[in-house]
C-alpha cells in the first residue's frame, strides 16, 4: 500500500476520487463524433474525385489522418470552449463540464491527436496534404474557437471555413497539390455552413444568450438572421451549379445540385415568413427552422454523394 | 508538527486510481500497437511503390 501511495500524487489522488471511474467512451465524446463523420465523409469525397490513383491501404490512412484531425481539433475546442459549454443546455453533457474528464488532460490528448493525424497524412501520402490539416486544425482551435467565437456574430461564417477544408485534404492526398474542383467544394462548404448552424441558433437561440456568445439571433435578432439564411441560399444555389458549368463534374452532379439547391432556398423562404412580429419572432414554434437544419444536413450529404457519383460515372 | 503530513488516503481512492491508471495504460498500448501496424502498412506500400 504504502508504495502505490508513493507513487502518486496527492493531486491525482484527488481526481481520482472526483473522477471515479475513465470510461472510453467520454474520450470518443470529446472527439465529436458527428461533426466527424461529416468531415470524413467530405474528405472521402474529395479523395475520390481526385484525378489519378491511390493505393487503398494510403487512402486509407489519409482518412483515418482526417478523422484524427478532426477528433483532435474537437477535443480542443471542447478544452477551450469547457466554461461556456456547461451553461447550455446542447453542451451540459459534454465530458468536461460533466467532470468526467479532466480539462488539461482534454487539452494534451487533442495536441497528440493533432500532431499523430498531421504526421501520419504527411508520410502516408504527402506533406501538402499535411499542411492543409494542420491548417484545418489551427483555423479551427485558433480563429474559430479562441478569436471569432465569442467575439462576433461573424462567427460561423468565417470560422465555418474549418469544416471545409477535408475535401482539399482528400485531393492533395491523391495528387499532391489544391485544385479547382475541390476549392469549389470548399465553397460550397463554406457557404452551406452559416444557414446551417443560424437555423439551429434560431431555436436554441437563448442557450447562446446565456452563454454571452454573439452568435446573430442574439446580437442582430430573429429577423436579420431569417433574412441572411435566405441570402445565403440563394448564394450557394448557383456556386453548386459552377462545377457543371466549368466542365469540371457532369450532368449527373449537376441535376443533383439544382434540385437540392431549390430545396434548400424553399425551406429558407419557409425560415423567412415565420415572423409573428416586427422582431422576426417565431410564429410556428421555430418549426421551418427545424425542419431547415435537417435539410441542410441531408443537402451536404446527398451533393457530396452526387459528387462522387458523377466522378464515378464519368470516369467509367 | 503531525500537521504537516497530510491525512492518510482512503483504500477506495487508490483502488479508483489504479483502476483509472490501469484502463489508460491498456488504452495507451492498445493506440500505440495500432499505430505501429499502421506505420507498418505504409512503409511497405511505399517501399513496393520505389521499387
Amino acid at each position: 500500500m504504502s508504495n502505490v501511495v508513493s507513487m502518486m500524487t496527492r493531486a491525482e489522488v484527488d481526481e481520482a476520487a472526483v473522477v471515479p471511474h475513465d470510461d472510453w467512451r467520454d474520450w470518443v465524446t470529446l472527439t465529436k463524433p458527428r461533426v466527424m463523420s461529416l468531415v470524413v465523409f467530405t474528405g472521402l469525397v474529395g479523395l475520390i474525385v481526385a484525378p489519378g490513383h491511390i493505393n487503398p491501404v494510403l487512402g486509407l490512412a489519409a482518412i483515418l489522418a482526417i478523422a484524427i484531425g478532426s477528433g483532435a481539433a474537437g477535443a480542443i475546442n471542447m478544452w477551450y470552449d469547457h466554461d461556456i459549454d456547461r451553461l447550455m443546455r446542447r453542451t451540459a453533457g459534454r465530458p468536461i463540464p460533466m467532470g468526467l474528464i479532466a480539462p488539461n488532460d482534454a487539452l494534451g490528448f487533442g495536441i497528440i491527436l493533432s500532431g499523430a493525424s498531421v504526421g501520419l497524412i504527411g508520410l502516408a501520402t504527402n506533406w501538402v496534404a499535411a499542411f492543409v490539416l494542420a491548417l484545418s486544425i489551427a483555423f479551427y482551435v485558433g480563429i474559430y474557437t479562441m478569436w471569432l467565437k465569442r467575439r462576433t456574430p461573424m462567427n460561423i461564417v468565417i470560422g465555418g471555413a474549418a469544416g471545409a477544408f477535408p475535401p482539399l485534404i482528400g485531393w492533395a492526398a491523391v495528387t499532391g497539390h489544391i485544385g479547382m474542383l475541390p476549392l469549389l467544394m470548399f465553397a460550397i462548404t463554406f457557404l452551406w455552413t452559416p444557414p446551417h448552424f443560424w437555423s439551429l441558433a434560431l431555436y436554441i437561440e437563448t442557450d447562446y444568450e446565456l452563454a454571452g456568445i454573439p452568435m446573430l439571433p442574439v446580437s442582430a435578432g430573429p429577423r436579420e438572421t431569417r433574412r441572411q439564411i435566405l441570402l445565403y441560399s440563394l448564394v450557394l444555389l448557383p456556386v453548386s451549379l459552377l462545377p457543371t458549368v466549368l466542365g469540371l463534374a457532369g450532368r449527373t452532379y449537376g441535376v443533383v445540385a439544382l434540385l437540392l439547391g431549390i430545396g434548400f432556398i424553399i425551406h429558407a423562404l419557409a425560415v423567412f415568413r415565420d415572423q409573428a412580429d416586427g422582431a422576426g419572432t417565431s410564429a410556428l414554434n421555430d418549426r421551418p427552422a427545424r425542419r431547415a437544419f435537417r435539410y441542410s444536413l441531408f443537402y451536404l450529404t446527398v451533393l457530396y454523394l452526387a459528387f462522387a457519383v458523377d466522378a464515378w460515372v464519368r470516369t467509367s | 508538527m503531525t500537521d504537516e503530513f497530510p491525512p492518510p488516503i482512503p483504500p477506495d481512492q487508490i483502488a479508483a486510481f489504479k483502476a483509472k491508471r490501469r484502463g489508460r495504460n491498456l488504452a495507451l498500448l492498445i493506440a500505440l500497437l495500432a499505430f505501429a501496424a499502421i506505420f507498418y502498412a505504409i512503409a511497405m506500400v511505399r517501399m513496393g511503390q520505389n521499387l
